[in-house]
């Protein structure tokens, strides 16, 4: 697909996006800005073949819409001095500057392992190799033989435990510290 | 009742995010009907995707771990050792923002790859082959077979399955690297290759010789013939794609390239300083302050910025 191409396709759909973008959360002011900044972005990229070029649209939206109010969450932050003193997350991502941000990592990262190994061994390896290798779910589906949506169905139930884990992490941080393979909590 | 709504809604919300990485187009028409149907629904998908954005830096961790452990132990220590994990890192959320290409192979057409500098693409084969490319990339896939491909300009991590009646070739001009099943990472500069291998052998080919590298090698090839091989932990491998560059004596000229590669930022760098030697790793991740103000304290180097960029001088 040509840069022009997806130029074209822009000014069809772009009623549409709006639309998506608006459902997103998005003011209507804010919808025209990003789809002006998006319209910019498919002018000056080099595209190579897009296989589904609407759907990558969409796409391009969505994740300029997250980028923007991720911004401007931590833009709020930083004016409002939290940065510095703040012990709990404020659903950022981390950057890894501080050596606390490691630690806590790490601890995080043990849960998130014992909660793959709690799953059955197909779920673990598909979420694994999706979630940390990058493989898509194409790939995925055709290396095991099995649907897409059956790769999908694995990938939500191997979320689901992980993302909980998660949440069940920021409010006690403390209850899931492993030391020398002790564990810190049970289940 | 309500709480078991809230539950619902986040299973739906987990549910279309991981959907969205390979939707069609379709899809995210349901997916806008679906945003629309309950006010609920946009903050819980907001939450699961922040909270899935946040895992990229608990799972780099994973990749930090030095395969010489000579840390402290208590803190590196892995009971459980599975190779599996061995290599990842950022990949997963390269998935979800980049592009991602779909190659029919047994077409007659050559089809060419291009990302801009600071984009990433993930390119999927159809034998569950995988090719990442960094930004500031071209790749040209021949049409006949999967079987070779020449990578004009740029970096790319190719995961190759194993199948021993076929070797994969990178053509580069005239060099060439030959592997059969193997994970590696390859970046091309004008006047430099740089090769590294985290699993299975590959075979370089260029200036009338032939390099034999296994897992944990490297090799440098200068554009006059200077063929060097080294070592590097291949948890190590492939740093850009978990948002660190990291540099054994470069000069500041091949820096500054990978970061421009890696950001998209353009960046000019004093010709004073171009030779001058650097040992380190840079985290490219976090906003452009943040990491303007980290490469000052890095590279000794004012660092402001420009109209189309940054400038690096002494």
């Amino acid at each position: 697909m040509t840069e022009f191409g997806l130029m074209q396709l822009y000014e069809e759909r772009r009623l549409e996006l709006q639309r998506f973008l608006r459902s997103r959360g998005l003011s209507q002011d804010d919808a025209e800005d990003l789809l002006q900044d998006l319209y910019i972005k498919i002018q000056t990229s080099n595209f190579g073949p897009v296989s589904q070029p609407r759907a990558y649209l969409y796409r391009m939206a969505n994740n300029m819409a997250h980028d923007r109010r991720r911004a401007e969450k931590r833009r709020k932050n930083l004016a409002d001095g939290w940065a510095a003193s703040q012990k709990q997350s404020d659903g950022m991502p981390a950057t890894g500057d501080s050596a606390e941000d490691i630690v806590m990592a790490r601890d995080h990262l043990q849960r998130i392992e014992a909660e793959l190994e709690q799953l059955p061994e197909r779920t673990s390896d598909i979420v694994k190799r999706f979630r940390i290798s990058g493989e898509s779910q194409k790939a995925i589906a055709n290396s095991l033989g099995i649907s897409l949506s059956a790769v999908e169905k694995h990938l939500q139930r191997g979320y689901r435990a992980i993302l909980d884990a998660r949440q069940r992490f920021e409010s006690e941080p403390e209850a899931f510290t492993f030391h020398e393979g002790k564990g810190g909590r049970d289940g | 009742m309500v709480e078991h709504t809230q539950s619902r809604i986040r299973d739906e919300a987990i549910n279309w995010h991981i959907r969205l990485a390979s939707a069609s187009d379709e899809e995210w028409q349901e997916f806008t009907a679906w945003l629309e149907a309950d006010p609920r629904h946009n903050p819980a998908y907001e939450a699961v995707s922040d909270e899935d954005a946040e895992l990229d830096f608990v799972l780099a961790q994973r990749e930090v771990m030095p395969v010489a452990a000579n840390d402290d132990p208590e803190v590196w220590q892995d009971p459980r050792p599975s190779p599996a994990w061995r290599w990842g890192g950022i990949a997963a959320s390269l998935a979800l923002l980049a592009g991602v290409t779909y190659l029919v192979v047994g077409g007659a057409n050559e089809q060419v790859i291009v990302t801009a500098p600071g984009e990433t693409r993930i390119v999927s084969l159809d034998d569950g082959s995988q090719i990442t490319l960094n930004g500031g990339t071209q790749l040209v896939f021949e049409g006949t077979d999967s079987q070779e491909v020449e990578l004009v300009a740029g970096e790319a991590r190719l995961d190759i399955r194993h199948d021993p009646a076929r070797e994969f070739t990178v053509v580069m001009d005239s060099q060439r690297i030959v592997d059969i099943g193997t994970k590696f990472n390859i970046s091309r500069d004008p006047d430099l290759l740089r090769v590294e291998v985290s699993e299975g052998t590959v075979r370089y080919e260029g200036f009338g010789k032939s390099v034999r590298l296994e897992a944990g090698h490297t090799l440098t090839a200068t554009s006059t013939g200077a063929v060097t091989s080294g070592a590097m932990a291949p948890a190590l491998m492939s740093g850009w794609m978990r948002g660190e560059l990291i540099f054994h004596d470069a000069p500041l000229d091949l820096v500054a390239r990978d970061l421009e590669r890696a950001s998209g930022i353009e960046i000019e760098l004093d010709p004073s300083v171009a030779d001058r030697p650097f040992n380190g790793l840079i985290q490219t991740r976090g906003d452009k302050e943040t990491l303007r103000k980290r490469l000052e304290g890095l590279l000794a180097l004012r660092v402001t910025e420009t109209e189309n960029g940054w400038k690096f001088e002494p």
